[in-house]
Protein backbone atom coordinates (compact mmCIF):
# COMPACT_ATOMS: atom_id res chain seq x y z
CA UNK A 1 0.00 0.00 0.00
CA UNK A 2 1.45 3.38 -0.92
CA UNK A 3 2.45 5.76 1.88
CA UNK A 4 0.01 8.28 0.44
CA UNK A 5 -2.94 5.87 0.69
CA UNK A 6 -1.83 4.85 4.15
CA UNK A 7 -1.60 8.42 5.41
CA UNK A 8 -4.78 9.60 3.76
CA UNK A 9 -6.77 6.65 5.12
CA UNK A 10 -5.47 7.29 8.64
CA UNK A 11 -6.36 10.98 8.48
CA UNK A 12 -9.78 10.58 6.90
CA UNK A 13 -10.86 7.56 8.96
CA UNK A 14 -10.18 9.57 12.10
CA UNK A 15 -12.83 12.12 11.08
CA UNK A 16 -16.57 11.83 11.70
CA UNK A 17 -18.30 10.37 8.58
CA UNK A 18 -19.99 13.63 7.61
CA UNK A 19 -16.69 15.50 7.37
CA UNK A 20 -14.88 12.96 5.24
CA UNK A 21 -15.99 13.95 1.76
CA UNK A 22 -15.13 17.59 2.37
CA UNK A 23 -11.67 16.69 3.64
CA UNK A 24 -11.07 14.33 0.69
CA UNK A 25 -12.05 17.16 -1.67
CA UNK A 26 -9.76 19.55 0.13
CA UNK A 27 -6.77 17.18 -0.05
CA UNK A 28 -7.60 16.40 -3.70
CA UNK A 29 -5.47 13.27 -4.16
CA UNK A 30 -5.23 11.86 -7.66
CA UNK A 31 -8.18 9.78 -8.81
CA UNK A 32 -6.60 6.34 -8.22
CA UNK A 33 -5.52 7.18 -4.68
CA UNK A 34 -8.92 8.67 -3.89
CA UNK A 35 -10.68 5.57 -5.22
CA UNK A 36 -8.47 3.27 -3.15
CA UNK A 37 -9.04 5.30 0.02
CA UNK A 38 -12.80 5.42 -0.57
CA UNK A 39 -12.91 1.65 -0.97
CA UNK A 40 -10.94 1.23 2.23
CA UNK A 41 -13.25 3.60 4.10
CA UNK A 42 -16.31 1.72 2.86
CA UNK A 43 -14.77 -1.58 3.96
CA UNK A 44 -13.77 -0.04 7.29
CA UNK A 45 -17.44 0.64 8.01
CA UNK A 46 -18.51 -2.93 7.18
CA UNK A 47 -19.06 -5.52 9.82
CA UNK A 48 -17.53 -8.56 8.23
CA UNK A 49 -18.20 -11.86 9.91
CA UNK A 50 -15.89 -13.78 7.63
CA UNK A 51 -12.70 -13.09 9.49
CA UNK A 52 -12.71 -13.61 13.24
CA UNK A 53 -15.64 -15.98 13.63
CA UNK A 54 -14.50 -18.65 11.19
CA UNK A 55 -10.94 -18.53 12.48
CA UNK A 56 -12.08 -19.00 16.06
CA UNK A 57 -14.42 -21.85 15.14
CA UNK A 58 -11.76 -23.55 13.04
CA UNK A 59 -9.26 -23.32 15.90
CA UNK A 60 -11.76 -24.89 18.27
CA UNK A 61 -12.57 -27.57 15.71
CA UNK A 62 -8.89 -28.26 15.18
CA UNK A 63 -8.25 -28.54 18.89
CA UNK A 64 -11.17 -30.96 19.23
CA UNK A 65 -10.27 -33.17 16.30
CA UNK A 66 -6.55 -32.96 15.89
CA UNK A 67 -4.55 -35.98 16.64
CA UNK A 68 -1.12 -36.42 17.87
CA UNK A 69 1.26 -33.75 16.81
CA UNK A 70 4.68 -35.34 16.83
CA UNK A 71 7.25 -32.99 18.29
CA UNK A 72 10.68 -34.48 18.61
CA UNK A 73 10.50 -37.31 21.10
CA UNK A 74 7.03 -36.20 22.17
CA UNK A 75 3.49 -36.82 21.01
CA UNK A 76 0.58 -34.64 22.07
CA UNK A 77 -2.28 -36.33 23.87
CA UNK A 78 -4.78 -33.54 24.43
CA UNK A 79 -5.11 -29.80 24.40
CA UNK A 80 -4.82 -28.31 27.88
CA UNK A 81 -5.34 -24.71 26.97
CA UNK A 82 -4.78 -21.83 24.64
CA UNK A 83 -3.25 -18.48 25.44
CA UNK A 84 -2.11 -15.34 23.75
CA UNK A 85 1.15 -16.87 22.61
CA UNK A 86 0.30 -20.45 21.80
CA UNK A 87 -1.32 -23.76 22.63
CA UNK A 88 -0.45 -25.90 25.62
CA UNK A 89 -0.78 -29.63 25.09
CA UNK A 90 -0.48 -32.59 27.37
CA UNK A 91 2.11 -34.84 25.78
CA UNK A 92 3.90 -38.09 26.32
CA UNK A 93 7.27 -39.35 25.31
CA UNK A 94 7.05 -41.65 22.32
CA UNK A 95 10.61 -42.52 21.47
CA UNK A 96 10.45 -45.83 23.34
CA UNK A 97 12.99 -44.87 25.99
CA UNK A 98 11.07 -44.09 29.15
CA UNK A 99 7.46 -43.31 29.99
CA UNK A 100 7.08 -39.66 30.68
CA UNK A 101 4.33 -37.05 30.64
CA UNK A 102 4.94 -33.44 29.80
CA UNK A 103 3.16 -30.26 28.89
CA UNK A 104 4.22 -28.78 25.60
CA UNK A 105 3.79 -25.14 24.84
CA UNK A 106 3.70 -24.46 21.15
CA UNK A 107 4.24 -20.91 19.94
CA UNK A 108 1.91 -19.69 17.23
CA UNK A 109 3.62 -19.40 13.92
CA UNK A 110 4.71 -15.86 13.17
CA UNK A 111 5.51 -15.11 16.77
CA UNK A 112 9.17 -16.03 16.68
CA UNK A 113 10.32 -12.48 17.17
CA UNK A 114 13.69 -12.10 18.81
CA UNK A 115 12.03 -10.37 21.73
CA UNK A 116 9.75 -13.33 22.49
CA UNK A 117 12.49 -15.89 21.94
CA UNK A 118 14.70 -13.98 24.36
CA UNK A 119 11.89 -13.98 26.87
CA UNK A 120 11.58 -17.75 26.64
CA UNK A 121 15.34 -18.12 26.92
CA UNK A 122 15.27 -16.07 30.13
CA UNK A 123 12.35 -18.06 31.46
CA UNK A 124 14.21 -21.25 30.69
CA UNK A 125 17.42 -20.08 32.39
CA UNK A 126 15.48 -19.19 35.50
CA UNK A 127 13.63 -22.50 35.53
CA UNK A 128 16.86 -24.40 34.96
CA UNK A 129 18.23 -23.01 38.22
CA UNK A 130 15.19 -23.95 40.28
CA UNK A 131 14.99 -27.31 41.94
CA UNK A 132 12.02 -26.76 44.20
CA UNK A 133 9.63 -29.68 44.24
CA UNK A 134 6.75 -27.68 42.84
CA UNK A 135 8.70 -25.83 40.21
CA UNK A 136 8.76 -26.86 36.59
CA UNK A 137 12.07 -28.39 35.58
CA UNK A 138 13.95 -27.70 32.44
CA UNK A 139 14.46 -30.97 30.62
CA UNK A 140 14.75 -30.51 26.93
CA UNK A 141 15.38 -27.75 24.44
CA UNK A 142 13.25 -27.18 21.38
CA UNK A 143 14.89 -26.14 18.15
CA UNK A 144 13.82 -22.52 18.29
CA UNK A 145 12.97 -21.58 21.81
CA UNK A 146 13.14 -24.00 24.64
CA UNK A 147 11.69 -27.07 26.15
CA UNK A 148 11.05 -27.36 29.82
CA UNK A 149 9.68 -30.41 31.45
CA UNK A 150 9.24 -32.29 34.67
CA UNK A 151 7.24 -35.30 35.71
CA UNK A 152 3.74 -33.87 35.47
CA UNK A 153 4.34 -30.16 35.46
CA UNK A 154 6.46 -29.84 32.46
CA UNK A 155 6.65 -27.40 29.66
CA UNK A 156 8.16 -27.46 26.22
CA UNK A 157 8.36 -24.48 23.97
CA UNK A 158 8.87 -25.11 20.30
CA UNK A 159 8.30 -23.11 17.20
CA UNK A 160 5.06 -24.12 15.50
CA UNK B 1 -0.95 -21.13 13.49
CA UNK B 2 -2.29 -19.81 10.23
CA UNK B 3 -0.52 -22.63 8.37
CA UNK B 4 -1.98 -25.18 10.75
CA UNK B 5 -5.52 -23.81 10.32
CA UNK B 6 -5.22 -23.62 6.56
CA UNK B 7 -3.98 -27.23 6.39
CA UNK B 8 -6.86 -28.16 8.64
CA UNK B 9 -9.41 -26.33 6.47
CA UNK B 10 -8.06 -28.03 3.36
CA UNK B 11 -8.09 -31.44 4.98
CA UNK B 12 -11.67 -30.94 6.16
CA UNK B 13 -12.60 -29.81 2.66
CA UNK B 14 -11.03 -32.96 1.22
CA UNK B 15 -12.84 -35.05 3.80
CA UNK B 16 -16.14 -33.50 2.76
CA UNK B 17 -15.42 -34.35 -0.87
CA UNK B 18 -14.87 -37.99 -0.01
CA UNK B 19 -11.42 -37.99 1.47
CA UNK B 20 -8.16 -38.89 -0.09
CA UNK B 21 -6.11 -35.94 1.03
CA UNK B 22 -6.28 -36.19 4.79
CA UNK B 23 -3.26 -34.54 6.31
CA UNK B 24 -1.18 -36.29 8.92
CA UNK B 25 -2.08 -33.87 11.70
CA UNK B 26 -5.82 -34.27 11.39
CA UNK B 27 -8.31 -37.07 11.35
CA UNK B 28 -12.06 -37.22 10.96
CA UNK B 29 -13.61 -36.57 14.35
CA UNK B 30 -16.91 -37.99 15.49
CA UNK B 31 -18.87 -35.10 16.92
CA UNK B 32 -17.67 -32.36 14.65
CA UNK B 33 -19.54 -29.68 12.75
CA UNK B 34 -19.69 -29.74 8.94
CA UNK B 35 -16.84 -27.90 7.29
CA UNK B 36 -19.20 -25.36 5.75
CA UNK B 37 -20.71 -24.42 9.08
CA UNK B 38 -17.26 -23.72 10.42
CA UNK B 39 -16.64 -21.25 7.63
CA UNK B 40 -13.56 -23.11 6.50
CA UNK B 41 -13.90 -21.68 2.99
CA UNK B 42 -13.59 -18.26 4.59
CA UNK B 43 -10.31 -19.29 6.17
CA UNK B 44 -8.93 -20.15 2.76
CA UNK B 45 -10.21 -16.83 1.37
CA UNK B 46 -8.54 -14.96 4.20
CA UNK B 47 -5.38 -16.99 3.70
CA UNK B 48 -5.28 -16.20 -0.03
CA UNK B 49 -5.81 -12.50 0.58
CA UNK B 50 -3.09 -12.50 3.24
CA UNK B 51 -0.69 -14.28 0.91
CA UNK B 52 -1.13 -11.44 -1.58
CA UNK B 53 -0.68 -8.86 1.18
CA UNK B 54 2.54 -10.52 2.32
CA UNK B 55 4.03 -9.53 -1.02
CA UNK B 56 2.72 -5.97 -1.19
CA UNK B 57 2.85 -5.07 2.49
CA UNK B 58 4.60 -7.61 4.74
CA UNK B 59 4.22 -5.47 7.85
CA UNK B 60 0.43 -5.25 7.58
CA UNK B 61 0.23 -8.96 6.79
CA UNK B 62 2.22 -9.80 9.90
CA UNK B 63 0.03 -7.61 12.09
CA UNK B 64 -3.16 -9.16 10.72
CA UNK B 65 -1.73 -12.60 11.32
CA UNK B 66 -0.92 -11.71 14.92
CA UNK B 67 -4.33 -10.20 15.48
CA UNK B 68 -6.55 -12.79 13.83
CA UNK B 69 -4.61 -16.02 13.79
CA UNK B 70 -2.63 -15.67 16.97
CA UNK B 71 -5.39 -13.86 18.85
CA UNK B 72 -3.05 -11.15 20.06
CA UNK B 73 -4.34 -7.78 21.21
CA UNK B 74 -2.92 -4.56 19.79
CA UNK B 75 -0.94 -4.27 23.03
CA UNK B 76 0.54 -7.78 22.61
CA UNK B 77 1.51 -7.07 19.02
CA UNK B 78 3.02 -3.70 19.89
CA UNK B 79 5.16 -5.31 22.60
CA UNK B 80 6.27 -8.14 20.32
CA UNK B 81 7.21 -5.81 17.47
CA UNK B 82 8.55 -3.03 19.66
CA UNK B 83 6.11 -0.49 18.24
CA UNK B 84 3.75 1.96 19.89
CA UNK B 85 0.24 0.71 20.62
CA UNK B 86 -1.06 3.77 18.80
CA UNK B 87 0.83 2.88 15.60
CA UNK B 88 -0.31 -0.73 15.80
CA UNK B 89 -3.97 0.28 16.24
CA UNK B 90 -3.73 2.53 13.20
CA UNK B 91 -2.16 -0.16 11.05
CA UNK B 92 -4.61 -2.78 12.27
CA UNK B 93 -7.54 -0.60 11.26
CA UNK B 94 -6.03 -0.11 7.82
CA UNK B 95 -5.16 -3.81 7.50
CA UNK B 96 -8.65 -4.91 8.50
CA UNK B 97 -10.23 -2.47 6.06
CA UNK B 98 -7.98 -3.84 3.33
CA UNK B 99 -8.86 -7.42 4.19
CA UNK B 100 -12.60 -6.71 4.25
CA UNK B 101 -12.27 -4.93 0.92
CA UNK B 102 -10.55 -7.99 -0.57
CA UNK B 103 -13.07 -10.43 0.88
CA UNK B 104 -15.95 -8.35 -0.50
CA UNK B 105 -14.63 -8.68 -4.07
Amino acid sequence: MSPEVRQLFADIAALPPDERVRELDRRSPDAAVRREVELLLTADALTDSRIEGPIRRAATDLAATSVPLRLGAWRTVSLLGQGGLGFVYKAERCDGTVEQTAAIKLLYRGLETQELLNRFQRERSILARLSHGRAVLCMELGDAACAIASADRSLTVIRA
Amino acid sequence: MRGILVDHARARGAEKRGGGAVLPLTKPGSAIAPAKELGLESILDVHNAMTALEVSDPHLARLLEMRFFAGMTAEDAAAALNLSVHAVRHDLRLGQAWLKKELAK
